[in-house]
């Protein structure tokens, strides 16, 4: 197998895994409709991950700071 | 005149004052942010807080429980979300709903952990459905073309199996815990009731004790109470900021602060 050919090889199947994890989300997408469990992972998982936005929460204490004067 | 129409001038005070090393775009962006986090129905992550209410309506014969979502006041307006409401009826008799830092309670309701539940599911899915893609890519002697009809006809099998599997695991975690779990709570005994909630909120305060990984953000004394439509509310275990053996005046003058029984009140 040539350098190129190893090359596309390798791609396809990088390709080809990432339409596996596409079709794993959506499929699990699915699935949390009907799996209270799953939904709830999900959205703990989401809130985890949501970094708390320093300058939104910045900008809210000052203005909630100028609001109560 | 809008909200943020009236206090504009105010917002890009603060926004220069504070950020005065954003650009024209970054300022606008961030006005437009300072607006929406205070109208939008979302709330920025650390800047809520949690309020439950839970009892009986005077015309209830069952309890409910609706949970909030509560940002702060604006102008007057408290910003707050109604997040969920639980019923106890004839069909669900019985829930145990866990608040705040709850993978604890929920691990032991559904024995899994959720996040455990969610990677194991994930990994299933991802496995399973590219399963007849490595099997059919090992096929010697086919052409490319023909191993893609192969892959579209296994496709949708792959799909279904994926699903089954996942949709099997849940049906055992349900019928294996949480159901067993919600059947006895629906006929526990008041005190029993009790118990079971501060042996949850323990779980969790050990749970987290004994991590290397979590900080022991639940624990110390925990307050019970329990609610019934005919004793009201009544503290199962409640504490003090002293000790009550050294403090019975406390409780002596509380009780002459009581007004007495009206003539004929029995117990």
């Amino acid at each position: 197998m040539t350098d190129k050919s190893q090359r596309n090889e390798k791609l396809r199947r990088e390709q080809q895994l990432q339409q596996v994890r596409e079709r794993a989300d959506k499929l699990l997408d699915e699935l949390v409709k009907r799996d209270p469990l799953l939904a709830l992972a999900r959205s703990q998982r989401r809130a985890a991950q949501e970094r708390p936005n320093e300058i939104a929460t910045s900008v809210l204490t000052l203005l909630r700071e100028q609001l109560k004067r | 005149m809008s909200f943020a129409t009236r206090l504009s001038g105010e917002i890009n005070r603060l926004i220069s004052e504070n950020f005065s090393y954003l650009g024209a775009g970054e300022v606008q962006s961030l006005t437009r942010l300072a607006r929406l986090v205070i109208q939008k129905q979302k709330m920025v992550t650390d800047t809520y807080s949690g309020l439950v209410l839970a009892g009986f309506g005077e015309k209830q014969f069952f309890p409910v429980l609706q949970s909030y979502k509560v940002g702060g006041v604006f102008e007057g307006h408290l910003k707050y979300v109604l997040e969920e409401t639980l019923r106890v009826n004839v069909d669900h008799p019985a829930v145990i709903k866990p608040f705040a830092q709850s993978v604890t309670v929920e691990a032991f309701l559904y024995g899994v952990n959720p996040q455990l539940y969610l990677d194991f599911a994930k990994a299933v899915l991802e496995t399973v459905l590219g399963l007849p893609d490595e099997i059919i890519d090992g096929f010697p002697g086919v052409g490319r073309k023909r191993k893609e009809a192969y892959r579209a006809t296994v496709a949708n099998v792959a799909t279904d199996a994926a699903a089954d599997l996942v949709e099997q695991f849940q049906d055992l975690l349900k019928a294996r815990h949480y159901e067993p779990v919600l059947a006895s709570i629906a006929h526990l005994p008041k005190n029993e009731l009790a118990h079971v909630a501060s042996t949850l909120v323990n779980l969790s305060s050990f749970q987290k004790r004994v991590s290397m990984i979590e900080d022991e953000t639940v624990g110390g004394p925990v307050d019970v109470a329990v609610i019934t439509k005919g004793d009201g509310f009544i503290w199962v275990d409640r504490k003090h900021y002293f000790k009550p053996e050294f403090n019975t005046h406390f409780f002596r003058n509380r009780q002459a602060t009581l007004p007495a029984p009206a003539p004929g009140d029995t117990e």
